[in-house]
């Protein structure tokens, strides 16, 4: 029987997991019980299946990718020592079936980032038009923020990333897991995640700035001159 | 120690700093260097913004109702096949 029903709601997203059940969850596989993993796939398949659709960008991937999880865990629970968190270990699956799956199959062009990062001057001192540099939209109206255009620059933005740029973005910024657990999911040095997690949000702010930046902020200011009659057109 | 310059606190210690993970001191001459640049002012603004964009719309609804009626099939196909 299914013990689906008895699960508790800390699958929605940014809620940490419990550690402590997830173990006692697998030592219940390790002894047979498989309604410990329907339990263990409601607790996990919705992080699981972001990650993978946030890599690979393609819903019947990310269902095989959530899947090949499942499945791997499965076969697998009887090595499981508890040493890292179940969680991690699931992500570090996800990750590496989400990034396989789109090996070879990337058709577009990456657009290299360093062409599409803040440049500088050689005294150190940032270089481009003084308006664009100080423009600041972060107090922009909420509607100017989550109105469509933005929401589709922001994708498109995300979407041009290198996958494991994308990958790291995703599972720190969209999931909330820390530095530590992303290199631990992504096999690499804390370091390494930390660096290409920067570089890919400063590419996203450039891409948000020449949209929001002093051209949209005059257009705003015109739009308000006119409500208030300062001008008329 | 040299002031920082643009690009030292935009490349090296923004991320960092935003986390709240750098030393006392590295924190006070990032803070030095952002009350007289507005421009890595504006940089910090929208940076942090940027972040908090990324969390709000990239988020998505889990796994689809129908998908997860399909992975449970495809488990219990699988556990069946394999089942000693």
């Amino acid at each position: 029987m299914w013990a689906a029903e008895q699960v508790d709601h800390d699958v929605e997203r940014g809620v940490p997991l419990n550690d402590s059940a997830d173990l006692e969850l697998v030592q219940r596989l390790q002894a047979g019980d498989v309604s410990a993993l329907d339990v263990l796939m409601h607790r996990h398949s919705d992080r699981a299946y972001r990650i993978a659709f946030g890599i690979t960008r393609n819903s019947a991937d990310a269902e095989e990718v959530v899947q090949d999880v499942f499945l791997a865990l499965y076969q697998k629970s009887a090595s499981f020592e508890g040493r890292a968190a179940l969680s991690t270990w699931l992500y570090r699956v996800a990750t590496n079936a989400a990034l396989m799956k789109r090996r070879g199959r990337r058709q577009e062009v990456e657009v290299s980032l360093e062409a599409r990062l803040p440049t500088f001057r050689e005294d150190g001192h940032r270089a481009g038009d003084m308006s664009f540099l100080t423009a600041d939209w972060s107090q922009n109206p909420e509607a100017d923020l989550l109105s469509q255009e933005t929401r589709s620059i922001l994708t498109r933005a995300i979407e041009g990333l290198p996958d494991a740029y994308r990958a790291v973005l995703l599972m720190r910024d969209v999931e909330g897991l820390s530095n530590e657990e992303v290199a631990e999911a992504m096999g690499e040095s804390v370091a390494a995640i930390k660096s290409r997690l920067h570089r890919a949000r400063m590419v996203l702010r450039e891409e948000l700035t020449h949209r929001l930046g002093p051209h949209e902020r005059s257009s705003w200011f015109r739009e308000w001159g006119k409500r208030l009659g300062l001008w008329k057109r | 120690m040299e002031a920082l310059k643009c690009k030292d606190v935009i490349v090296e210690f923004l991320a960092d700093y935003l986390d709240r993970t750098l030393p006392p001191e590295l924190t006070e001459e990032v803070e030095r260097h952002l009350r007289g640049c507005a421009a890595c002012m504006a940089y910090l603004n929208t940076y942090r913004r940027t972040r908090d964009l990324v969390g709000r719309h990239a988020a998505q609804g889990g796994m689809p109702d129908e998908m997860k009626g399909l992975l449970r099939r495809f488990m219990v196909e699988r556990m069946a096949r394999q089942a000693p």
